[in-house]
C-alpha cells in the first residue's frame, strides 16, 4: 500500500479502496445467536461508505475456516437471503465464469493458503489480483471492477472479529 | 451406553469481578448478574452490564434448570469432552460443557441441569446433565 502519488509513478494497475467496515460479535451478555457473524455489521458499514451494494462486487474473497464460516458471511453480506446460502453455493454461484459472485479463485484457505493467522491478506492478494487483471486466466473474471475481500478472526461461536473491504480497479 | 470418559476440568482464574460467583459455586450454587438499570439479566457475570454500561448489576442464584441451545462433540482427543450453550431459566444463555451424559443422545432444546465438578485447585466448575 502507498500513496496515491507514488502509486501513480510504479507503472502497475492501481486499485482502490472504497470502504471497509469491522465489528467484534461476542457471546452478547447471553443473548447468543449462532447463525450469524459479524458481518451482519461491518458488511453494510462497508457497503455504505463504498457506495455500492451486493449486486455490484464482481469478485469476492471470502474467508473460508470452514464451509459453514462462507455460508454465514454469503448470507450476512447480503449475496443471498439468510438460509439460501447452502443453495446459493451448490447453484453454482461462487465458480468463476458460471456463477454470480465468482470467489476464491486462489483455491482459499481451504484449498491452497492459510499462513498461520494471516488468513485475511492472503484473501486481500488475491481480490487485489482479480482487479489487476492477473488472476490465473482460467478463473480471472471479465470486467473486474469492483471486489470485496471479507475477513472473520477468532472463533466463530464464541467470539470474533469481522473486517469487510471494498475495492475499485482505479 | 458409552459414555465419554472424563475429562478434568483446569481450575477457573479468580479475580475480584467473579469471586462471588466461585464462592457460590464452592457451595453448590450458580449466580448469574442482572441490571436493575434495564432490567436485563446477563452472562457471563459482570460488573458492568453488557447491554447498556451501567454498574447496577446485581448477583442472582439461578435456578440451575435450562435446555440445550447447541452443542458439540470434541471426539479427537483421548478423553471426548462435549461443549455447549444451555439457555437458563432465567434467560441468557451461557457457554458451559454437558457431563454424565452419552454425546450421540444430546438433542437440541434437552433440559439439564447445573451439577459442580471439582477442580485439582481451586473451585469447582458449573457444567450441565441431563434431567
Ligand atoms: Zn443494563
Amino acid at each position: 500500500m502507498t500513496s496515491p502519488e507514488v502509486a501513480k509513478s510504479l507503472k502497475r494497475p492501481l486499485v482502490k479502496v472504497m470502504g471497509a467496515g469491522e465489528a467484534p460479535k461476542g457471546q452478547m451478555g447471553g443473548d447468543v445467536n449462532l447463525t450469524y457473524s459479524g458481518a451482519r455489521w461491518s458488511g453494510p458499514t462497508a457497503f455504505a461508505e463504498a457506495g455500492v451494494t451486493p449486486k455490484d462486487i464482481k469478485y469476492a474473497s471470502i474467508y473460508d475456516s470452514f464451509t459453514i464460516t462462507v455460508l454465514m458471511q454469503i448470507e450476512d453480506l447480503g449475496f443471498c437471503e439468510k438460509g439460501q446460502g447452502g443453495k446459493f453455493v451448490s447453484d453454482g454461484n461462487l465458480i468463476s465464469g458460471v456463477g454470480k459472485l465468482p470467489f476464491n479463485t486462489d483455491g482459499g484457505g481451504l484449498c491452497n493458503n492459510h499462513p498461520a493467522n494471516r488468513g485475511g491478506i492472503t484473501k486481500v492478494i488475491e481480490a487485489v489480483r482479480q482487479l489487476r487483471g492477473e488472476a490465473h486466466p482460467k478463473v480471472q473474471v471479465k470486467n473486474c471492477d469492483i471486489a470485496l475481500a471479507h475477513g472473520t478472526g477468532g472463533s466463530l461461536g464464541v467470539r470474533h472479529g469481522s473486517a469487510t473491504l471494498i475495492m475499485e480497479r482505479v | 451406553m458409552t459414555e465419554a470418559k472424563v475429562r478434568a476440568f483446569p481450575p477457573a482464574v479468580v479475580n475480584a469481578e467473579s469471586k462471588p460467583y466461585w464462592d457460590a459455586a464452592e457451595k453448590g450454587k450458580l449466580l448469574y448478574k442482572f441490571c436493575t438499570a434495564c432490567k436485563k439479566p446477563h452472562f457471563y457475570p459482570r460488573t458492568l452490564c453488557p447491554f447498556c454500561f451501567s454498574d447496577k448489576t446485581e448477583w442472582k442464584e439461578a435456578s440451575g434448570k435450562g435446555v440445550i441451545y447447541s452443542h458439540s462433540t470434541m471426539r479427537r482427543t483421548p478423553e471426548p469432552y462435549t461443549l455447549a450453550y444451555v439457555t437458563l431459566e432465567e434467560g441468557p444463555t451461557a457457554l458451559t460443557g454437558i457431563v454424565d451424559c452419552d454425546p450421540d443422545k444430546l438433542k437440541i432444546g434437552q433440559k439439564v441441569h447445573v451439577v459442580f465438578k471439582p477442580t485439582k485447585e481451586g473451585p469447582p466448575i458449573p457444567a450441565f446433565a441431563p434431567d
